[in-house]
C-alpha cells in the first residue's frame, strides 16, 4: 500500500481512503485502485474509480456489470455507488494484491520463465472459462492483473467498452493500454474473446521482457510461438483461450517469486495496521 | 504471544469465538480467536480505529495471583524491548486490567517447526541468514539484560522480512532469580541449556546454546537432543553429544560450539553472526527460502482476510457442559499456586512437572507429555427422543443433513426434524430422495424430481419452514431430471456440485445411452461453472457415481465408485473442475464411506485401515500415524479445529495434530471390537463420542486431556454431532435418536 497523494479522494462513498493499491500512475489503466476502510472499521475493501479522462456514466455501467458477474479469477466487486454529481466507485473485499507492473519493479525486471508459465495458465484458465459463460474480459493490460497469493486477479472489466462506443475508433484514448488493444477493438470494433487473447499476448509479453510489444527474439522460446499467435492481427488466427491452458494444469497457486510476496507481505501488515482518523461509533458501548 | 496461527488449526489461522468470549476487550472488538491455553486465549481483534492486532489475553483467574500477573508484566516489558524488527510490534498493553491484555501486530508467517514440517530442512544459506539475524534479536535483547529463556522453533516466527521472536513468557532480567527459580528448571527441555536443566544460571550464553539448538532444527529437521520424554531429554541435554546428523558439512563446527557444555566456550552472538555470514550480503531473507515455504508465507499474508467464522453457539442450558478453559469459574482464595496453574487444563500439566514458572500459552509439546489426566466427569447422558424412519438397507443409512435447526433424516421421503425436541417440522415436503439433497450448512438445496422424462434438471433452494421446494434457481436443460444416477454432491455458499445426466430414462438403475458429468452450479446465477465427465455406467447399474463429497476452499473431494463399486479418492480443483489426483481407497467399504469424509483445507484423511493424511493438492502421504502394534488398524477418522480423531484398534480413541500427526492425547486401552472401527468418532464440544460394542454403550471421551467417561447403555448406530443443536444425533436402521451432546 502506497500513501495518497494531493489528488487522491479521501473517500469512496462512505469508505475511507487508506491508502493508494498501485506504486506508481496507472499507466494504461482505466481506473485508479484504492485500499479502504468501511465507517465502523470492521470492512477492509479495494475501492475502483474511474481515471481522469474516462468517461464515470460509461466505466460505471461496467463496474455494475461486474458486480453481476462470476467468473473465478476476476477481481469481485461487491458494490457500486456514487454517480451524478460524485465519482461512480465500485469495491469488493480487499486481498493483498500486486499489481503486474510494480511486481515487474519488485522483482527488478521480467519475471522468472516458471512464474510466467504459471501465470500463463492461470490467466488463460480465466479467460476460458468467462469466454465459455459468453463473457469478454475486454480490458486486460498488465495493469489490470493482480498478483495475489492466490494467484492472479482481474480488474478493469470493460476498460475498452468504457473508453468509447463501439464503431467509434479507441487508439490512444485513456484508461488503454495501446499494446493491449487488438487491432480490431482499436478500429472500434465490439470487443469479443479474440481481443482477451491477443491482450493476454502482450500481457504474457510484458511479463517475460518488461514491454507488452516485444521483439520476438525477446521472448523467451516457450512463449514465442503461443504469443506470436495471440497477437496476429486477425483475430481469426489468434488461438482460442482454453487452447492456452496448459495439459496437465499446474498445480497449487502460481508460485510467486520473493521480493513478490516480500511486497504483499508488507502491504498486508501495512494495511492490518491502518488506522482510521476517527474512532469508530461501537466504542464507549 | 502473538502466535498468529494456533496449534489447533494452523491451516485457517482464524478460529471461532466461542459464546461466552466478551465482545469487547481492553478497548478492542474481537474478531475470531487464534489459539487458546491453560494461561489465557490469543484473539485476532480490531482497535477503535480499525487496527488489526493479535491481542494476547491472560485469564482473569489466573491474573489473580500476583507472581503470574508480575510475569505478564514482564512479557509485556520484555516483548517492548525485542522491538517490531525482532519481534511482534507492541501497540498497547494493559497487565494491570482484570483481565490482562497485550496487543501486538499479528505476524505473517508460519512458526519455525511448521514451517520445517511443510517445507523441509532449511537450505543452508537460509540457515545462515535466520542464525544471524536471530543472533541480532537475541542481542536486542542481552543489551536490555534480558534473556529469553525458552527459544524455541515454535517461537521463532518465519516472515518475508526474517524471523520474529515471539513469546517471552519466560523472559525475565538477569539475576533476577526469585520469579522463576522454583525449585526446578523452566523452559523446553529439547532446546534448554545444560544450566537450565541442572538448575544453574541460565545466561545470555544459554541463550545461544538455545539458538543452536534452533538452527539445528532448522538444517537438519531435529534438534540436537532428540525428543521424548522430559527426564530423558534433560539428562542428554546435560551429558550426551549434539546429534547433527543431516546438517550441512559447514554449519557442523559452529554449531558444535554453540551447542557446547560449558557456557564460556560458546560464541556471542555478534560472534556467531560473524561465523554464520562472515561478512558478504547474501541478498533477501525472502531470497533463501524454498519456494513452499514462500507460498505458505504467502497464504498467511493473504489468509488473515479471510472472513471470521461466526461465533459458536452457547450449548443447551439443560445439559452439563463441562466449562470450557475460557470459562472456568474463579477459584476459591486460598489455593495453592500449583493448583491455579493446573486449573487451566490438561495442557498446563506438562509445563507443572518442568517447573511452576514455565508459561504455557499455546502449549503443543506439553500436551503430549502430560501427565495421565484424572479421570473425567461424565456429560448429561438422556435419551432426548426417539422417531421411526425407514432406509432402504438399514444396515448403512444414509448420514443425515445438519442444519441450524434442522435435522434431515431419512433417504426416501425425507423428513425434516426439530433436532432438539424431534417433532416433525414438514407436513407434506417436496424433498423426497436424500441424495438429491445437500446443504451448505445454511440453506438446502435439491434437485427436483419429475415423472415427465423430457423436464430438465432443475436445482432449488428448499424453504426450510416447509420442506416445499422454492422457484429453481437453476435449470439445466440439457439435463434429464427423471435419471437414477442424479446426486446433489454436496454445496457451499457460492456453488453446489452435482451429478447429473443425458440420455433417456431407464426403468431400472443407469440407462444404456446415457452419459453423466460433474457439475458446479452458481447459486446466484444458476449457470454452470464447469462440468467433467464421468464415466459410462453399464445399463441396469445400482451403483451411483459418488458415496460422499465435501467442497472444502479450492479442492472438491470425492468418493467415486466404478461400475463395479470399488471406491476411490478422487480431488478436483474446485475452481476449474479440472482432476487433481485419483486413487483406490483400500480397505474401505464403500458404503460405510458414506458422509465419512473427514477432510481439512490442508489433507484429506481416507476411510478404515491405516490412519494417513493425504496433501489435498497432490495425494501424497504427509504424515502416517503408527498405532500401538505394527499395523494396528484404524476405524475411520474426524477430524475438527486441526485435531484428527480415529479409534484405534486393541486400544481406543487417539487424538492428533491433524498437520504433523503427533499424538495429542490417547485413551488408556479399551477393548476395541472390529465393529467399533466401523464409523468415525463424533466429534462434541468438550467430548468425543465412540460407541464400544465391548460395554454394549456410548463412550464420552474428554477432548482435552482424552479421559473417558463410563459408558453409557445405547444400541449401536452411526452417531453425528450437531453442535448448533446441541444434540448427539443417532442414525439406527428403524430410528433416528437424540441425546444431549456436550
Amino acid at each position: 500500500m502506497d500513501a495518497t497523494r494531493l489528488d487522491d479522494p479521501r473517500r469512496t462513498g462512505p469508505h475511507t481512503v487508506l491508502g493508494r493499491l498501485d506504486d506508481q500512475n496507472e499507466h494504461g489503466s482505466a481506473e485508479r485502485r484504492f485500499i479502504v476502510r468501511s465507517p465502523d472499521g470492521d470492512r477492509t475493501l479495494l475501492a475502483r474509480l474511474p481515471r481522469p479522462g474516462v468517461d464515470p456514466t460509461r466505466w460505471a455501467i461496467e463496474a455494475e456489470g461486474a458486480r453481476r458477474l462470476s467468473v473465478p479469477g476476476f477481481l469481485p466487486v461487491g458494490e457500486v455507488g456514487g454517480g451524478g454529481a460524485e465519482l461512480p466507485w465500485c469495491a469488493g473485499p480487499y486481498v493483498p494484491a500486486l499489481p503486474l507492473p510494480d511486481a515487474l519493479r519488485a522483482h527488478g525486471g521480467p519475471l522468472p520463465d516458471p512464474v510466467v508459465r504459471a501465470l500463463g495458465a492461470a490467466l488463460a484458465r480465466t479467460l476460458a472459462t468467462a469466454h465459455a459463460q459468453g463473457v469478454p474480459h475486454a480490458g486486460l493490460s498488465p495493469a489490470a492483473v493482480l498478483l495475489t497469493a492466490d494467484g492472479p486477479l482481474l480488474s478493469g472489466f470493460g476498460a475498452v467498452r468504457a473508453a468509447a462506443p463501439d464503431g467509434e475508433p479507441r487508439s490512444g484514448l485513456p484508461g488503454l493500454d495501446s499494446g493491449c488493444l487488438a487491432p480490431e477493438q482499436a478500429a472500434g470494433g465490439r470487443p469479443r474473446p479474440p481481443g482477451d487473447v491477443y491482450a493476454l499476448g502482450a500481457v504474457l509479453a510484458y511479463a517475460a521482457t518488461g514491454h507488452t510489444v516485444p521483439e520476438r527474439a525477446e521472448l523467451p522460446s516457450f512463449l514465442r510461438e503461443p504469443v506470436t499467435a495471440c497477437l496476429s492481427r486477425d483475430p481469426e488466427r489468434r488461438p482460442q483461450a482454453h487452447q492456452l491452458v496448459p495439459h496437465p494444469e499446474p498445480a497449487g497457486p502460481m508460485p510467486l517469486p520473493a521480493p513478490v510476496v516480500v511486497a504483499l507481505a508488507h502491504q498486508s501488515a501495512r494495511v492490518l495496521a491502518a488506522e482510521l482518523h476517527f474512532p469508530a461509533p461501537w466504542t464507549g458501548h | 504471544m502473538l502466535t498468529p496461527l494456533t496449534p489447533l488449526t494452523p491451516l485457517t489461522p482464524l478460529l471461532p469465538l466461542t459464546h461466552d468470549d466478551p465482545h469487547t476487550l481492553g478497548g478492542h472488538r474481537l474478531v475470531a480467536r487464534l489459539g487458546s491455553g491453560g494461561m489465557g486465549t490469543v484473539y485476532l481483534a480490531r482497535s477503535a480505529t480499525g487496527r488489526t492486532v493479535a491481542l494476547k489475553t491472560m485469564h482473569a483467574h489466573i491474573a489473580a495471583d500476583p507472581a503470574v500477573r508480575t510475569r505478564f508484566r514482564l512479557e509485556v516489558d520484555a516483548a517492548r524491548v525485542m522491538g517490531p524488527v525482532h519481534g511482534a510490534r507492541v501497540f498497547d498493553a494493559d497487565p494491570l486490567a482484570e483481565t490482562p491484555w497485550l496487543a501486538t501486530e499479528y505476524v505473517l508467517g508460519p512458526p519455525l517447526d511448521e514451517a520445517v514440517s511443510l517445507a523441509g530442512p532449511l537450505p543452508e544459506p537460509a540457515v545462515r541468514a535466520l542464525g544471524a539475524l536471530l543472533c541480532a534479536a537475541l542481542a536486542q535483547l542481552h543489551a536490555s539484560d534480558v534473556v529469553h529463556r525458552d527459544l524455541k522453533p515454535s517461537n521463532v516466527m518465519i516472515t518475508a522480512d526474517g524471523p520474529k521472536v515471539i513469546d517471552f513468557g519466560i523472559a525475565r532480567a538477569l539475576g533476577d532469580d526469585h520469579l522463576t527459580h522454583t525449585g526446578t528448571a523452566a523452559g523446553t527441555p529439547a532446546f534448554m541449556s545444560p544450566e537450565q536443566a541442572t538448575g544453574l544460571e541460565h545466561t545470555s550464553a544459554g541463550d545461544v546454546f538455545a539458538l543452536g539448538g534452533v538452527l539445528t532444527y532448522a538444517a537438519s529437521g531435529h534438534g540436537p537432543f532428540g525428543s521424548g520424554r522430559h527426564a530423558d531429554l534433560m539428562y542428554r541435554v546435560r551429558h550426551a553429544d549434539p546429534d547433527l546428523t543431516g546438517v550441512p558439512a559447514a554449519l557442523v563446527p559452529v554449531l558444535t560450539r554453540c551447542l557446547g557444555k560449558d557456557p564460556a566456550g560458546r560464541p556471542t552472538t555478534s560472534g556467531l553472526a560473524a561465523l554464520l555470514h562472515p561478512g558478504q550480503d547474501g541478498g533477501s531473507f525472502a531470497g533463501h527460502l524454498p519456494q513452499p515455504l514462500l507460498m505458505e508465507i504467502a497464504r498467511r499474508v493473504g489468509g488473515v482476510w479471510n472472513a471470521p467464522p461466526p461465533r459458536l453457539p452457547a450449548p443447551p442450558e439443560h445439559t452439563l457442559t463441562p466449562p470450557l478453559p475460557s470459562s472456568t469459574p474463579p477459584p476459591p482464595s486460598g489455593l495453592s499456586r500449583r493448583r491455579l496453574l493446573t486449573l487451566g487444563g490438561g495442557s498446563l500439566l506438562g509445563a507443572a512437572a518442568v517447573g511452576a514458572g514455565a508459561w504455557a500459552w499455546l502449549d503443543r509439546e506439553d500436551s503430549t507429555t502430560a501427565k495421565p489426566p484424572a479421570p473425567s466427569k461424565d456429560p448429561a447422558w438422556d435419551l432426548l427422543w426417539q422417531e421411526p424412519v425407514s432406509y432402504a438397507d438399514p444396515r448403512i443409512p444414509p448420514a443425515p443433513l445438519l442444519l441450524n435447526g434442522l435435522l434431515l433424516v431419512g433417504e426416501y421421503g425425507v423428513k425434516g426434524l426439530d433436532p432438539a425436541t424431534g417433532a416433525a417440522k414438514w407436513a407434506d415436503p417436496d424433498v423426497y430422495f436424500m441424495r438429491r439433497t445437500t446443504t451448505d450448512g445454511t440453506k438446502v438445496y435439491a434437485a427436483d424430481y419429475t415423472l415427465d422424462e423430457a423436464d430438465p434438471l432443475r436445482v432449488s433452494t428448499v424453504d426450510t419452514a416447509t420442506g416445499k421446494l422454492n422457484a429453481p434457481f437453476s435449470e439445466l436443460k440439457d439435463l434429464r431430471a427423471i435419471l437414477y444416477g442424479t446426486q446433489l454432491l454436496c454445496a457451499t455458499a457460492e456453488a453446489v456440485y452435482l451429478a447429473g445426466g443425458r440420455g433417456t430414462h431407464a426403468r431400472d438403475g443407469f440407462g444404456k445411452d446415457q452419459t453423466w458429468f460433474l457439475l458446479k452450479v452458481d447459486t446466484r446465477s444458476g449457470g454452470r461453472l464447469w462440468e467433467v465427465p464421468l464415466p459410462a455406467r453399464p445399463a441396469a447399474s445400482p451403483h451411483l457415481h459418488f458415496l460422499s463429497a465435501r467442497a472444502v476452499g479450492k479442492h472438491l473431494v470425492l468418493v467415486q465408485q466404478s461400475a463395479d463399486a470399488e471406491p476411490r479418492l478422487v480431488v478436483h480443483d474446485a475452481r476449474t473442475g479440472r482432476a487433481l489426483w485419483d486413487k483406490p481407497l483400500q480397505g474401505a467399504q464403500p458404503v460405510l464411506n458414506r458422509a465419512h469424509l473427514a477432510v481439512d483445507d490442508r489433507h484429506v484423511y481416507p476411510g478404515a485401515g491405516e490412519l494417513v493424511a493425504l496433501g489435498l493438492a497432490d495425494g501424497k502421504p504427509v504424515w502416517r500415524f503408527e498405532g500401538l502394534t505394527p499395523k494396528a488398524r484404524f476405524g475411520p477418522p474426524a477430524v475438527q479445529d486441526g485435531v484428527v480423531y480415529a479409534v484405534e484398534e486393541n486400544r481406543g480413541l487417539v487424538a492428533l495434530d491433524a498437520v504433523s500427526g503427533a499424538l495429542r492425547w490417547a485413551e488408556k486401552s479399551r477393548a476395541v471390537g472390529p465393529e467399533d472401527l466401523a464409523t468415525p468418532p463424533a466429534v462434541g464440544i468438550s467430548y468425543v463420542y465412540t460407541y464400544a460394542g465391548a460395554s454394549s454403550g456410548l463412550v464420552a471421551t474428554d477432548i482435552r486431556t482424552g479421559a473417558v467417561s463410563h459408558p453409557f447403555k445405547a444400541a449401536r448406530a452411526r452417531y453425528f454431532a450437531d453442535a448448533s443443536a446441541g444434540r448427539l444425533i443417532a442414525i439406527g436402521g428403524e430410528y433416528v435418536a437424540a441425546y444431549p451432546l456436550a
